[in-house]
């Protein structure tokens, strides 16, 4: 058919296709002929084009998928037409992801919630009978209902339920102020705080997930990528990565998946799911027996030189040998003098333990009895434990070759080495081990404190100025936080802690709770002890459709907020763009109208002006040149040198002791819990097997797949799970299987199976994959109820926790799966 | 002036397969239901961001792949009304919606699959507004279409807007027959393929390997 004349004249849309007939009707299309480069060229300068009507503002896109990317906003005819990347003024953090650009669709979806709802009378809940209500009405019954819940049950009674999307400050803000000055409980999200735990009590706290920044992986000769996939979960920061490959890094993918990442790395290791841990004590067990260690960082920089009681598991201190302790400088906080009671380490040639600090050349390697207490150096205990996993033993527990540890342990010893654990290698029981392991090995070859040397998660950089005691101050709060795992059986009992302690009423804000958290059947059976749920939401996600009342928030860019930090260090200022849609609400006034109702009205903040004078306009933020009238004009304004953030600089941590304390002296609890913590197990790093999913657990012949959950790149959460761009691409809940395991469970390519264990069920598509490893399945997270054939994701995964992390274990599930029958 | 010919660099080692950039193309160009100018395939297994091999033997490389705005188009050889066609000023292919009659020709002439896509119905936009640019003309019934290379983006000095928004900073946009343009000096330096060479229709995308 080629050569055919293009010059054909007479030939039109409409008689061809009326003389093909291959198209049932026909439509005259008008329009003016597109214009020639030249012809629009001149017609912008004539300024007839209606882009001259755009209007161009900068907002933040906040999820929380740590990105805080700003916008430019697009508006024409009072309508949001496009976002696209608006830039930094340091170029290299530039970034818009897919689903930063399908905001215009979110906030146009038919489907959001435009009016506050109210569960028909006489209907169950979720059976999705509404009835709309005006704001008076709502903000009425929770406020009434509130009072009497709390004047009848207790202030705890009422809780604020929140996890981490919607992810702006004076959301958040102003929400924690409400229920502060109510006295209300909190339900604790758990999310994905081993690794922050995990790290922290071996380095110190220096607010949650840190590492060097992503413009230092530049500097790093190796890369270690742990249960990370970032091109997906964290997407911003992949280009970091990519540069870094170009300037001659080398990546160390490590993770059960065949990830996007993992196919760019240098190096894949596919690991047996939940064994991270025992394959970093390997890599240390090859350290030290091939003497790879940092003596000198070990010696200064941490505690490895401790003398450490056998009878207590205490560090030996100057006092237990009758050497009082001294006073020192006067603490600021306390207004007393600081206690001086110096660790006892010791020396070379001599037989009587001297104070840690300036004690030249202290053993390493050790076991005293002194004044007839028994002691081991803290790094003679460390060997001890990381002798348990030679290669060849580590091998049979994580599936890893032993030349392939060795390989590894050469690799983390080759400076300067970053390591990036991820979310996917901390969700199991007792992930908090993975990162305490982690950020040890780190230390024992003597990783930290210059560029391209960093252990942790990513380096969320929060801005040191907002005045972040404003919510507190506005009530002392003697509520509990009350983890969601513990939630079931304290709505149940109606006890935590020992003690009489009932919630009778919720407002869920900032999340998903029956969506995104773990064994949703627990939570759905323990639901009918609360008289009362609200939700506060822009779309009917698993947890609005169950509520009592739903209540329309505003849009991002529908209302005034503020951002600091968030992988990258500026303050960020979005401005209202548009009007709130529909009858939507910012979350700002929803607690100014509640505040109001409930006589608290002297507790919040009367307008988003006012508060953002108070949160922003401080001594801290006056150093940095920042104020609430200077962030409104420039829209950015950074915090921070250009230069990567340097973690741990000189090998100087925030720990009690200064040093990296990879043996933990005084283990503590992750927050208010009802399990009691095994002090003994959590001093050094250690491995312990999943709760669930290891091949040692009974049920394991049951239900032979480890079901694994991937943050994929259509979503944030449940965030954007009904935006119909992301759709198109993404158009329903899969699960992902080694295609040879599908053909011996005779499931076809594009098959519905059914994934169950005895918690519930999911049914999804199955799609084959070569990436997935044999016995184990994996799901893009959070898919809406309604958007499954039947079940949902969150039915399987249990309620198991370790009170080191109080994290919810989203991979420590087990489930069979087979054919779905349609039923 | 000499004529250019513009057109894109895809660096397959920064490409991750995210379709952000499809993302961008489908909200700039007010793309209806259904229709995406520019789209990821992996090279691996059957489905998007599946590998080829066997488990842990695995490699997966991923393409994004819109109109090639070839030098040569097998496109505009076959269109009997002139409909599809190459601007000489700037060597972009492209397709005038008022003359295109929905043959279809130019759809079975190509040989990248997928790059045109047919209206077979009225557009349809289900959240009710139009995206993207003012300037990009209204999407018709009964008419292939295709990427413009962002022409109404052009006219402003401006680059497609597939290629600032790539996450993994992989897109490149310049003139080919400009030897110190950037795009000139990358397939200079850096090994690279064009799409099925072996059709004789000389692309103006390559992609770095």
């Amino acid at each position: 058919m080629s050569g055919t004349d293009s010059s054909q004249g007479g030939l039109t849309r409409r008689s061809f296709l009326k003389t093909t007939g291959a198209i049932v009707g026909t439509t005259a299309v008008a329009g003016a002929a597109y214009p020639t480069l030249t012809a629009l060229a001149e017609e912008r300068q004539t300024g007839q084009s209606a882009s001259s009507e755009e209007r161009i503002s900068q907002g933040i896109c906040r999820p929380n998928c740590f990105g805080g990317c700003r916008l430019n906003v697009h508006v024409r005819d009072g309508k949001v037409v496009k976002t696209s990347m608006a830039p930094y003024p340091d170029e290299k953090n530039n970034r818009i992801c897919l689903r930063g650009i399908s905001h215009p669709w979110r906030i146009y979806d038919p489907e959001r919630v435009k009016y506050p709802m109210r569960r028909a009378e006489g209907t169950e809940r979720g059976a999705g009978v509404w009835e709309r209500i005006s704001w008076d009405d709502a903000i009425n019954e929770i406020a009434d209902t509130f009072m009497r819940v709390q004047e009848e049950y207790g202030p705890q009674a009422v809780a604020k339920w929140s996890v981490s999307g919607n992810r702006g400050m004076i959301v958040q803000e102003s929400y924690a102020t409400l229920f502060n000055a109510m006295n209300a409980s909190s339900i604790g999200p758990g999310v994905d705080m081993a690794n922050a735990y995990g790290t922290a009590r071996v380095t110190g706290w220096i607010g949650i997930w840190s590492s060097n920044g992503p413009d230092d992986l530049v500097n790093a000769k190796n890369i270690f990528l742990w249960g990370n996939n970032l091109t997906s979960a964290q997407l911003q920061e992949w280009h970091f990565v990519a540069d870094a490959l170009e300037a001659g890094s080398r990546l160390i993918v490590i993770d059960p998946i065949y990830t996007q990442i993992a196919a760019k790395a240098d190096l894949w290791v596919p690991v047996r799911p939940g064994s991270d841990t025992a394959l970093t004590l390997s890599m240390m067990n090859v350290i030290v027996k091939e003497d790879l260690v940092d003596k000198t960082f070990l010696r200064d920089h941490t505690v490895a030189p401790f003398l450490v009681r056998r009878d207590t598991g205490k560090f030996l201190r100057m006092s237990d040998l009758g050497i009082e302790p001294t006073e020192g400088p006067v603490n600021s906080a306390t207004g007393k003098p600081t206690i001086v009671d110096p660790v006892a380490v010791m020396v070379d040639g001599s037989d009587a333990p001297v104070p840690s600090e300036g004690a030249a050349n202290p053993v390493l390697l050790g076991t005293f009895t002194i004044q007839g207490i028994e002691c081991d150096t803290a790094y003679r205990l460390l060997c001890d434990e990381i002798a348990q996993y030679p290669p060849e033993t580590a091998c049979d527990l994580c599936e890893v070759p032993p030349e392939t540890i060795i390989e590894l342990a050469h690799y983390a010893a080759d400076g300067p080495v970053t390591h990036r654990c991820g979310w996917g290698s901390q969700a199991y029981d007792n992930g908090v081990h993975t990162a305490h392991a982690g950020a040890t090995l780190a230390g024992l070859v003597g990783q930290y404190g210059f560029p391209g040397a960093s252990y942790g998660p990513v380096n969320l950089g929060v801005y040191p100025g907002f005045n972040t005691k404003l919510s507190s101050a506005a009530g002392a709060s003697t509520s509990k936080t009350v983890s969601i795992m513990d939630l079931p059986e304290v709505l149940n009992t109606g006890k935590f802690l020992g003690k009489e302690y009932p919630i009778k009423a919720a407002f869920v804000l900032e999340g998903n709770p029956l969506s995104t958290a773990t064994n949703t059947n627990a939570l759905l059976d323990a639901l009918p002890n609360l008289e009362f749920l609200v939700t506060a939401d822009s779309a009917m996600t698993d947890t609005a459709r169950y509520s009592d009342l739903v209540l329309p928030i505003a849009q991002w860019f529908e209302c005034e907020d503020v951002f600091g930090g968030r992988q990258a260090n500026y303050v960020v200022h979005n401005p209202k763009i548009i009007d709130p849609l529909y009858e939507s609400k910012p979350d700002s006034e929803i607690v100014r109208l509640l505040a109001d109702k409930m006589g608290l009205s002297d507790k919040v903040f009367q307008s988003d002006e006012e508060w953002m004078h108070a949160y922003i306009d401080t001594p801290a933020g006056e150093k940095f040149g920042i104020t609430y009238d200077k962030l409104k004009e420039a829209g950015v304004l950074g915090w921070h040198s250009s230069d990567p953030v340097i973690r741990w600089e000189g090998g100087v941590f925030t720990t009690p002791s200064k040093r990296l304390e990879f043996y933990v002296e005084t283990p503590t609890l992750a927050g208010a819990t009802a399990k009691k913590l095994d002090v003994e197990r959590e001093h050094l790093p250690r491995f312990f097997p999943p709760a669930e999913a290891w091949p040692e657990n009974e049920k394991y012949s049951e239900y032979p797949f480890t079901l694994l959950s991937e943050r994929s790149m259509y979503m944030v959460h449940s965030q954007w799970f009904g935006t119909g761009w992301l759709r198109e691409l993404d158009p329903e809940p899969t699960v992902k299987i080694n295609p040879a395991q599908a053909l011996e469970k005779g499931i076809d390519d594009g098959a519905y199976v059914e994934c169950y264990n005895d918690r519930g069920r999911c049914v999804a598509r199955a799609v084959y994959s070569e990436a997935i490893k044999p016995g184990t399945l994996v799901y893009p997270k959070n898919w809406q109820r309604h958007q499954h054939k039947a079940g949902s994701w969150s039915e399987l995964s249990s309620s198991v926790y370790d009170p080191a992390a109080v994290n919810q274990s989203f991979m420590d599930v087990l489930c069979d799966v087979k054919v779905w029958d349609g039923e | 002036m000499a004529t250019q010919r513009l057109g894109m660099i895809v660096d397959t080692k920064r490409c991750v397969g995210c379709s952000t950039c499809a993302m961008m193309c489908k909200s700039e160009n007010n793309e209806p239901e259904g229709i995406w100018w520019n789209r990821v395939l992996t090279i691996g297994g059957e489905h998007l961001t599946t590998p080829s091999g066997t488990y842990p033997n695995l490699t997966m490389e991923n393409l994004t792949v819109s109109c090639q705005h070839c030098n040569n188009p097998a496109c505009v050889k076959v269109c009997p009304v002139g409909a599809t066609y190459k601007d000489e000023e700037t060597g972009v292919v492209r397709q005038d919606y008022d003359k295109c009659i929905g043959c279809r020709m130019c759809m079975s002439a190509c040989p990248y699959t997928g790059v045109r896509s047919f209206n077979w119905e009225e557009p349809k936009y289900p959240i009710g507004i139009d995206t993207g640019d003012a300037d990009v003309p209204k999407h018709q019934k009964h008419v292939v279409e295709k990427c413009t290379m962002c022409w109404h983006r052009l006219a402003k000095g401006l680059q497609p807007a597939c290629i600032e928004v790539c996450p993994g900073r992989a897109r490149h946009f310049g003139d080919f027959n400009d030897p110190d343009s950037e795009v000139s000096r990358l397939i200079r330096e850096r090994e690279h393929m064009q799409l099925l060479p072996e059709m004789g229709t000389n692309p103006s995308v390559y992609y770095l390997v």
